[in-house]
């Protein structure tokens, strides 16, 4: 007996709705995640390394992540905008290794039935998930590289 | 025979380090001597005291994998991860 498609869906949400990974990330496949017929709104957020910061050109990124710590605290992340709006189902991703300029780091992705909700939610996932994941990216420059100033999830 | 043995006087931990502060370190995995009784906050101490360019820094500790505050108590067989402000998206 062949699962239906709805079932294949929510299995693989069940499984993969947050993630890490060091191959490129697809916004639509995260998407199909999260879509479903009661969804007249779907908002995607992608974060794209750019070319430049404060003034320096970056040449590539390099993110590392806790990688444990990370996933739990994108599944609170998905907890939280699910329970704040309800109706809405959320994913998310985050790339980690090296990336070049023009590549997608994350993805969040929400849907819901109405899309002022869709946005709201979505614009929460990605403002807390670069204030609370366990991840740190560092910017290599012509000439020289750091780890950029980020913001302590929880200070000791 | 009565009662559980005493805790050793001194035991090792796991100090996970990531970002700058591996960098700092020179290691991602190091294993540290603590003493019963001694806290996350003097775990960070004598690492700090080890490599000076950890002072100035501001650590958010977990202790298996979960966040945790200065206080916490260290245990044998503890995984303590010393994390760096984040900086993800």
């Amino acid at each position: 007996m062949t699962d239906s498609p709805v079932q294949q869906a929510t299995e693989a949400a069940a499984v993969s709705a947050v993630s890490l990974t060091a191959a490129p990330l697809d916004p639509r496949h995260l998407e199909a995640l999260v879509r479903r017929p009661g969804a007249g709104a779907l908002a995607t957020f992608a974060g794209v390394v750019r070319d430049e910061n404060l003034g320096r050109r970056v040449r590539y990124l390099e993110y590392e992540g806790h990688p444990e710590m990370a996933l739990s605290a994108m599944a609170a992340i998905k907890v939280e905008i699910e329970t704040r709006w309800p109706g809405a189902r959320a994913a998310m991703a985050h790339r980690l290794g090296r990336l070049e300029i023009g590549d997608v780091s994350v993805v969040v992705v929400v849907s819901h039935p109405h899309r002022a909700e869709a946005f709201e939610a979505c614009r929460h996932g990605i403002d807390t998930l670069k204030v609370t994941v366990p991840i740190w990216k560092k910017e290599y420059f012509l000439d020289g590289s750091h780890w950029v100033e980020g913001v302590a999830p929880h200070p000791m | 025979m009565t009662g559980p043995a005493p805790a050793p006087e001194t035991f090792a931990v796991e100090v996970q380090l990531f970002a700058v502060f591996r960098e700092i370190v020179g290691a991602g995995r190091v294993e540290l001597p603590v003493r019963t009784g001694d806290r996350v906050s003097d775990l960070w101490r004598s690492l700090a005291a080890a490599h000076p360019r950890l002072a100035a820094m501001q650590p958010s500790a977990a202790v298996n994998a979960e966040f945790t505050s200065r206080e916490h108590p260290l245990a044998p067989g503890d995984q303590v991860a010393f994390l760096p402000p984040v900086s993800g998206g």
